[in-house]
This record gives structure tokens, sequence and C-alpha cells, in this order.
């Protein structure tokens, strides 16, 4: 997604490694966010783009990605099925 | 035709009211006059019956309008598809199972503002150039429910408590229902105008289920050609009053939109009279069709009931239509067709079924379709046939044990009305103004999303099975 203006600063680590984390951490940005997002971290934790990105999701700055989880927890499964049922649709 | 100053159409806006269920049959025959809003922008546009997806059903129909796709290239073909051929296989079709862009992704894209308000199968909530609240398929507020997501705050402030949809849809208690969908349809306006009024926008979206849930819980109170009809019941108006409300509402936003604004009023599908219901998994025992290994005390889901499936040819899902699936060997797990008999069982079933009668013995005209005759791609797991019986006069009971073919309880609790191919579609562009009131002919419901974009000046992408409405 997006016409996302991605704005990547990373600094602490050699300068090809922050390239590739760059990278990463744009591709991924793009497909969950729109509108403007700047990071801008020290990698000398040695911190990952995987490890950024969790970061910024725990902190609400991005959304999670969509992965293959299931997006009802049981219980909130049956809860649409019965609701799904009541209105007539199953 | 007027055409007053022209707008840029770097300027422009588009405006979608959807009505879920909104039925032309009262929209444009009965109440128009009765209805100042919606009959202005009629007026001074163009209406016109938009012919829905088959299914007409609330999903996938949504995503079929806003993605310019049909059902079997979204590879989504109800509320819940097959994940693949096993018996058990079933997943809610939420926002991740539509693959394919829908108006509001390209209009991201193109650096356009969008606002998105209770859109079906927008759950869970993905990134836009703007906001998105979801739709009914979400468990509850305390989900995240909203792109981003502290908009949640925002809206509990502005509104109170948001309403998804309403709770305990199969009680009698009419008034509790009424006195929900009023609330829900109050509030998804107020807030939808709120947003309006105070985001920079160029496309704008809000999806009011109320009407849907007033049919289904009211229509026997309305039309005497209802078989439980109840002619002088204090409810004989909710339908009406319930659009005059809602028509009430639309004045509302209408006074939040300029000259640079087209707007939409469109529905999914329309809405009939129920007759009763079509119990095709009984039907299909009664035919040799389906086995099953212990008959059930009382009248269970399919998925809940012993089957005999090496014995079993076809079986069908419940709801407004049926979704039938065929036991092919080597595809289901135990399979009982051969594959080389797939095609000749699946043109008996077609006839049989279209042949069937009602219990007086008078043929009910139903119709069944074969994914390949009415799709131009087949994409995920569709089902072997789809069948409306009476045309959608009659619902289909998938449950087991009831042993009768057609009922007329639902044993899930009063419901009215079914639904019908055809929706509405209403356009007022203030830079195209007719002077009278078009009536178009051959609406798609494929064709709004290619239209939104020709709109705002986007390019339609080729693989939009829609055409721009001009």
């Amino acid at each position: 997604m997006g016409t996302t203006n991605i704005g990547v600063v990373l600094t602490g680590m050699a300068p090809q490694q922050q390239a590739e984390v760059a990278g990463l951490l744009t591709a991924e940005l793009k497909k969950r966010v729109c509108g403007a997002v700047c990071v801008i971290t020290d990698l000398s934790t040695g911190a990952s783009a995987q490890e950024i990105l969790q970061a910024l999701e725990k902190n609400g700055v991005i959304p999670a990605a969509a992965g293959d989880e299931p997006v009802y927890s049981a219980a909130e499964e049956e809860k649409i099925r019965k609701r799904l049922e009541d209105l007539g649709y199953l | 035709m007027f055409m007053p100053e022209s707008i840029p159409v770097s300027q422009k806006k588009v405006l979608i009211i959807g009505l879920d269920c909104a039925t032309p049959q009262l929209v444009f025959d009965k109440w128009a006059a009765q209805l100042p809003a919606i009959a202005s922008l009629m007026n001074r546009g163009s209406y016109g019956l938009l012919r829905s997806c088959v299914p007409p059903i609330t999903v996938p129909a949504w995503s079929c309008m806003m993605s310019g796709k049909s059902p079997g290239t979204l590879g989504c073909y109800g509320f819940r598809n097959r994940c693949d051929h096993s018996y058990e296989g079933m997943a809610f079709a939420t926002s991740r199972a539509i693959k394919d862009d829908r108006v509001w992704d390209i209009l991201s894209r193109a650096d356009k503002k969008v606002i998105l308000v209770g859109v079906p199968q927008t759950y869970p909530p993905t990134p836009v150039n703007g906001l998105m609240v979801t739709c009914f398929l979400t468990p509850d507020t305390s989900c995240q429910y909203t792109y981003p997501r502290e908009l949640a705050a925002e809206i509990k402030a502005r509104v109170g408590d948001y309403m998804l949809d309403v709770d305990d849809y199969r009680t009698e208690n009419k008034e509790q229902i009424l006195s929900q969908i009023y609330e829900m349809t109050e509030k998804r306006f107020s807030l939808f105008k709120h947003f309006l009024q105070t985001r920079p926008w160029d496309f704008a979206m809000m999806v009011e289920m109320g009407i849907d849930r007033m049919h289904h819980g009211f229509w026997k109170y309305m039309d005497p050609e209802h078989p439980k009809y109840e002619a002088g019941s204090k409810f004989e108006s909710a339908i009406f009053d319930y659009y005059k409300f809602v028509d009430d509402q639309i004045a509302g936003l209408l006074t939040a939109v300029d000259e640079s604004t087209a707007v939409l009023i469109v529905s999914d599908h329309g809405a009939r009279t129920m007759k009763g219901g079509f119990c095709i998994n009984e039907w299909l025992m009664r035919e040799g069709y389906l086995a099953i290994a212990e008959k059930p005390a009382k009248p269970l889901p399919i998925g809940k009931v012993k089957m005999d499936w090496p014995n079993t040819m076809a079986w069908g899902e419940g709801g407004y239509y049926s979704r039938l699936f065929l036991n092919v060997k080597g595809r289901e797990p135990q399979g009982s067709i051969e594959p080389g008999d797939y095609e000749r069982v699946r043109t008996e079933l077609i006839e049989k079924l279209e042949a069937t009668c009602d219990e007086n013995g008078r043929l009910i005209g139903t119709r069944v379709f074969r994914p390949q005759d009415i799709y131009a791609h087949i994409n995920g797991v569709p089902p072997d046939l789809i069948a409306y019986f009476g045309n959608l006069a009659w619902r289909s009971i998938g449950s087991i044990g009831l042993g009768v073919i057609y009922t007329f309880e639902n044993d899930m609790g009063p419901d009215d009305a079914n639904h019908a191919q055809d929706g509405i579609f209403i356009m007022h562009d203030p830079q195209q103004q007719t002077g009278s009131p078009v009536k178009r002919d051959g609406l798609n419901i494929a064709d709004i999303a290619p239209t939104v974009l020709k709109l705002l000046g986007l390019a339609v992408p080729a693989d939009m099975e829609g055409k721009a409405i001009q």
C-alpha cells in the first residue's frame, strides 16, 4: 500500500548493513502504511529490521502485518458465526 | 444538459452513501415522492436498477461493487468460503479474503484522501490514505476496528459506544430491534458527517446496514403478499418510517458537500417477500443424493450431523440462497461421484431443482447456476452450483432432521424478507445537471468502481469487469 513517504535514517552500523536494514524496513512499511513515516534508529544495539518493525507495531505506529495468523480467536469466530446465523446469512 | 461552472477534476470529490438492501420497488416506485433528499438527487441526476452479482448477498456484493469484479474473480462466493475440498474447511470472508484492489486501495496509491465507514469486508482494517471504520464482521469495538487505531478514541468521544450492528436480532421484541436500528443508524450517519466536515477527502463512502435489518425484521407487517401479513399491525409503517428517517439523515449529509462532489446512493441488492424455507439437504436426502449415518434427534446444521459421506453425492448450505457442493472422487476426502460423471450429476441436479414445486404442486421458479456459466474467472474453491429457490422467494435451510422439504417456520427465529437481484443506483453530479431525472438501464454492480475512478480522473484498470457509467 501506499503513496507513502518513508524516511529511514539509521546509524551505528556499517553502511552496507544499514542499507540492507533500510531496504527491508522500507519495503515492509510501504505495505503497511499510508501517509508519512520517518524512522530514525540507532542500530548499535544490533536491532534487526524485524525487531524495529515489532517495536513500531507495539507502539501503535504501524499496523500488524497481515500474515497467516487467524483473524478471529475461537471465541470471536463463534460470535461472528452466531451473528451471521441470527442475521440469516448462514 | 445544464453544465455549471466547471470544477477541475483534481478538485472533484465522490461521496457514496451505501444502503444495504435498499430496494427499487420501494425507493423508486412506492415512496420516491415521500423521500425528498433521495428524490432531489434522482430528479437532478440519474437512477436505475443496479443488477447485483450472483449471489446478491452483502458478502461478496459490496466487494464486487468496489473492486469492479465478480465473485468468481475475487474467489469469494459468500460469507464463508471453502478453503479446500475437505468437508470442514470453511473460512469467513474477512478483508483478507479480498486480494484484488478495491477503489480505496487505488485511490490511496494515487494520493487521494479517503473516508470509509462500515463498508462490508473491511475487517480487519487495512491502511488507507485517510481513515477506515470497519464493518459488522468485526467481533466488537474492543478489537481494532479503525485505521488508524487511535481513531477509536475520537469515535467514542463523538458518538459514545459505536454500534457495528444490532444484537439479539432473532427476537420477537420488535421494539427493541427498532430502537437499536435507529440508534445504530443515527450514530453512523452522525459520525460519517463529522468526518466529512473535519477531514480532507476526495472519496468518502459509508454503508448503512439498517435497511437490510428492517426488511428482514418487519416486511410481513407491510406487505399484504407476505404469507404472515398482519393487517393493522402497529409496525405496518415501520419500514416506511425508517426509510424517511434515513432520507432525513441523507439530507443532513448533503449539507456537508459542495458543488465539487458527485453523490451516489447505491445498494448491494434488493428485497422481496419471503414465502418460506426450502430444506435443501432434506430434499437431497429424499432424492438419494445425500445420506446420513445417524438420524439426529433434533434439526442440526450439517456440520454437526454424522454423515455417510461415501454414499453422499451432494450437500448444500443454508442462507438466502444455497450453494451446493458435489462429493467427487479424488477431490473430496470420501468422494462418491466418478470425475467422469461430474457434469452428468450436476446437470441432473439443475434439472431436478429447477423442476421443484411448492407444497401445492406449483412450480416455484427455482434458478440454478453453474459458476463456469456466470463468472469470467473462477478463483478459490467455488461451489459446484448456486441455487435461488423460487428465484429467491424461498430461503435455503441447511439443517438436517426437520423431516420436511418446505418450512414456514424459521428455526432461527423470524425472518420476513429475502434478497432480490436488483438494488438501486442514484447519481447526482453537479457538473452534469440533467434538468430532469434520467432513467438508466443495464447497470451492473461492478460498474461502480470504474465510475468512481473516472469521476476522479483516474484510469480504470483493464482488469475491472465493470464499465464506467457515463
